[in-house]
Parts: C-alpha cells; sequence; structure tokens
C-alpha cells in the first residue's frame, strides 16, 4: 500500500516551482533582448525614413546616401555631408577679417 | 601659403555670378572644369527654365510617376531635407507659387518687363507641401501628387557650389572656394588668414558697400535676401522667397540674413527659412547653435551664435 510521504512531495513541489521560476525568468530575458532588437530595429528604420516626405507609404524617399552611383564623380562624398539628421553647424564659427585682402568674395543676395 | 597666391577665376551662370578662388594657380583649370561639368549637370537636371530639364519634365508629367537620374534625386533629397529640417519653411512644391508672380522665366527676363503673371490678385494659399512629392530615392523614380509644382531654388544653386568645392578639393589637393552668387562653399585647406567674405545684401554689391567682412575655414556661408531677386506684380513689390503657408512672398521683419553652416547648403537652408519665420528666426538660429546676421529693413543687425560683432562703422 502506498504510503503519502509529505517531505518527498513538498521536495517535488519545491523543485517545480523552481523550474516554472527558471523558464519564466528566460522567458522575459528573451523578452526583453527581443524588444530591445525590435527597438533597435524601428530606430534605424526611423531614421532611414527621416527623409520620407511625411509618409509611412514604403519605399518613398530615403536618405541621399543610400542612392547608388552617379554620374558625377565625387558625389557620394558630398551625400555624406548630407546625411545628418539636423542642420550641421559650421565647425568654428565666422571670424572677424583682419583686413581687405585678396581672394574676397561677397555672399549676398543673387 | 599668402593670400596673394590665390587664384580666382569667375564666369557667369544662372544669371549670376561664379567665383572661383583656389589656393595653387596650378589647380585653376581643373577647377573651372570641374565646376563647368556639375553646374551643367545641374542646370539640365533642375533648370525650371529649360524645356528639356527633368524638372521641367515632372511638373508636366501630371502627377505621372518619372525615372530620374543620380543628380536629379541628390538634389531632391537636398531640397527635402531642407524641408524637412526646417519644418516645412523651406518647400521645394513653390513652383506654382513663383509662376504665379510671373517667375516663370529667367529673372533678367523678368526684371526687364517680359512676364506676364498668371495671378494678379487674391490670395494663393497655401504651397502643396513637400510632402506631395513621392521620392524613391534607391529606385530613382519621384512622383508629384496633387498638382504640385517643383522649384529647387532654395537649395539647387547652394548644393551645387557644396558639389563643386568637394570635387575641386579632391581631385586637385589645394584649398578652394566656390561662390556661386553668394552661396558660398568651401572645401581643402584654406589659406591661413581663412577665406574673406563680405557679407551684403547684394552678392554683386561693391566692396565699400555697407556690410561686414569675416574669414570662414570651412563648410559654407549662405546670405538671403528680399531686396535683390524683386519685382513688382500689378504695381505690388514681390520677391522670390515664397512663404509655404500662404504662397506669398514672406513678410518677413529681415530684408538680408547671413548663416555659417556645416555645408552651404544648410547655410542657405537657415538663411531662407530665417526670413520665412521673421522674429522668431533667432532664437530657433539660437537653439541650433547657426552663427547667423540678421538685418532688419531699417538696416540694424541682430547676430547670433558667435557670429562676429560688425566693425565699426560697417554698417549693414
Amino acid at each position: 500500500m502506498p504510503v503519502y510521504d509529505s517531505r518527498r512531495a513538498a521536495g517535488q513541489r519545491d523543485a517545480g516551482l523552481r523550474r516554472v521560476g527558471r523558464i519564466t525568468w528566460r522567458a522575459a530575458a528573451a523578452g526583453l533582448a527581443a524588444a530591445a532588437v525590435a527597438a533597435l530595429a524601428f530606430a534605424q528604420h526611423a531614421t532611414a525614413g527621416a527623409s520620407t516626405p511625411g509618409t509611412s507609404t514604403p519605399g518613398t524617399s530615403t536618405p541621399a546616401t543610400s542612392t547608388p552611383g552617379t554620374s558625377t564623380p565625387g558625389t557620394s562624398t558630398h551625400r555624406s555631408r548630407h546625411k545628418h539628421a539636423s542642420i550641421v553647424i559650421p565647425a568654428r564659427p565666422p571670424q572677424p577679417a583682419a583686413g581687405s585682402g585678396s581672394g574676397q568674395v561677397t555672399s549676398g543676395g543673387s | 601659403m599668402t593670400a596673394n597666391a590665390i587664384t580666382e577665376d569667375s564666369f557667369e551662370v544662372w544669371g549670376t555670378t561664379a567665383v572661383l578662388l583656389v589656393t595653387s594657380p596650378l589647380a585653376a583649370v581643373p577647377a573651372r572644369r570641374l565646376a563647368e561639368h556639375v553646374l551643367a549637370d545641374v542646370d539640365l537636371a533642375c533648370s525650371r527654365f529649360r524645356p528639356d530639364s527633368e524638372l521641367t519634365r515632372l511638373n508636366e508629367a501630371g502627377g505621372e510617376p518619372m525615372m530620374i537620374s543620380a543628380t536629379f534625386a541628390d538634389l531632391l533629397s537636398a531640397a527635402l531635407r531642407a524641408a524637412r529640417l526646417t519644418g516645412g519653411d523651406v518647400d521645394p512644391t513653390c513652383g506654382q507659387a513663383l509662376a504665379g508672380l510671373g517667375y516663370d522665366r529667367d529673372f533678367a527676363e523678368l526684371r526687364a518687363g517680359g512676364a506676364t503673371p498668371l495671378r494678379l490678385a487674391g490670395p494663393a494659399g497655401a504651397v502643396p507641401g513637400w510632402r506631395r512629392v513621392r521620392l524613391d530615392n534607391g529606385a530613382r523614380r519621384v512622383r508629384l501628387e496633387h498638382g504640385a509644382q517643383l522649384d529647387l531654388g532654395a537649395t539647387a544653386k547652394a548644393w551645387a557650389a557644396d558639389t563643386c568645392a568637394e570635387q575641386i578639393a579632391r581631385r586637385t589637393g589645394c584649398g578652394v572656394l566656390v561662390s556661386l552668387g553668394g552661396d558660398v562653399a568651401v572645401a581643402g585647406t584654406p589659406p591661413p588668414e581663412g577665406w574673406q567674405i563680405r557679407v551684403a545684401d547684394d552678392h554683386a554689391a561693391p566692396p565699400d558697400a555697407p556690410g561686414q567682412t569675416v574669414t570662414i575655414t570651412s563648410g559654407g556661408l549662405a546670405t538671403s535676401s528680399t531686396t535683390v531677386r524683386a519685382w513688382t506684380v500689378a504695381g505690388r513689390p514681390v520677391h522670390h522667397i515664397i512663404d509655404p503657408a500662404t504662397g506669398e512672398p514672406a513678410s518677413s521683419c529681415w530684408r538680408t540674413v547671413s548663416v555659417a553652416a556645416g555645408t552651404c547648403t544648410d547655410a542657405n537652408t537657415a538663411s531662407t527659412a530665417a526670413i520665412i519665420r521673421s522674429a522668431a528666426a533667432p532664437a530657433w538660429l539660437r537653439d541650433m547653435g547657426l552663427p547667423a546676421r540678421l538685418v532688419r529693413h531699417d538696416g540694424t543687425v541682430e547676430t547670433t551664435a558667435g557670429w562676429p560683432g560688425d566693425e565699426p562703422g560697417g554698417g549693414a
């Protein structure tokens, strides 16, 4: 006749709870990792789509940096100057000119 | 190297003056050749006054998609980027608004009185908006929705200056300044004293005209003004900087705005937007850290973000 062993049963219950806890922990970690990957992918997509003229339509404007090839040599380097997501400030603000030396040009309306 | 080593070349293009400065005399000839090549490319891509330009054909495509060149794709990207970065203040879909003011032909012809304005009275209304431009840059395909008509005047000249400067510097290995009607881009190693630029209302102003002389060593500097490309429609003075919200010439408290930025395209984007933003412009420019010089209609000057103060007696 089977004898009910309460200590053994409690041990099995505890072991089962630990397994469930481990599985829950791993599932949560996997979920967090997946969320991080999804967030990263979304951020990259959002950055790429930032030049899209206000639309979620797939395939509309992509940044100039993604344009393949060009008939104008060197344009790819030029494009890299325009990939920024904001207006680029100068490396150094204009300085007062010491004098009116040669090689001066005028910037004005045209 | 001294300033005397700088070699200057200038020629007429797009109804204005192009100036090339290079730090080596040996670079002058290749610099001119490269610049002419780029400018011809840009003209064929986006001139509003050439029936064979891609822009004209797109404006006449009736909303149908069109395959475009890499150059036109880059120019459109630059224009859409300017629109996005300014919250739509610098909008490429103002072609119809400009044509409605008679600016549907070369400006010299317009100023001579050769234009027939399509719209003489009544409000123009907001322009269609840059979101109506559907550009697939990877496939080089574009479509205009809702009758949008493009004009890339706010960015194309500055983009061309950037491209010329970058190509010349890389091909010749010398320092270069390219000015296209006052849109200035520099690249390569600058002269020790920097590139000297006079800022004034008019790029064709003589050196002693009111203004200020500054130096830059990289990037670009551009000036937008309501005083130069201006004409009259039925007795009403108008200019070429369109406020997209109204479709009319911007009513600004500034007559001229000069901005320095990382590129000439960005500088011109900011200076054009500043004219349109009017009184809100200085705070906007300061928030972005963009050095700028803003001139009111009475000639008083406001500066932002490290732009040097005017020299005594320099005037505006």
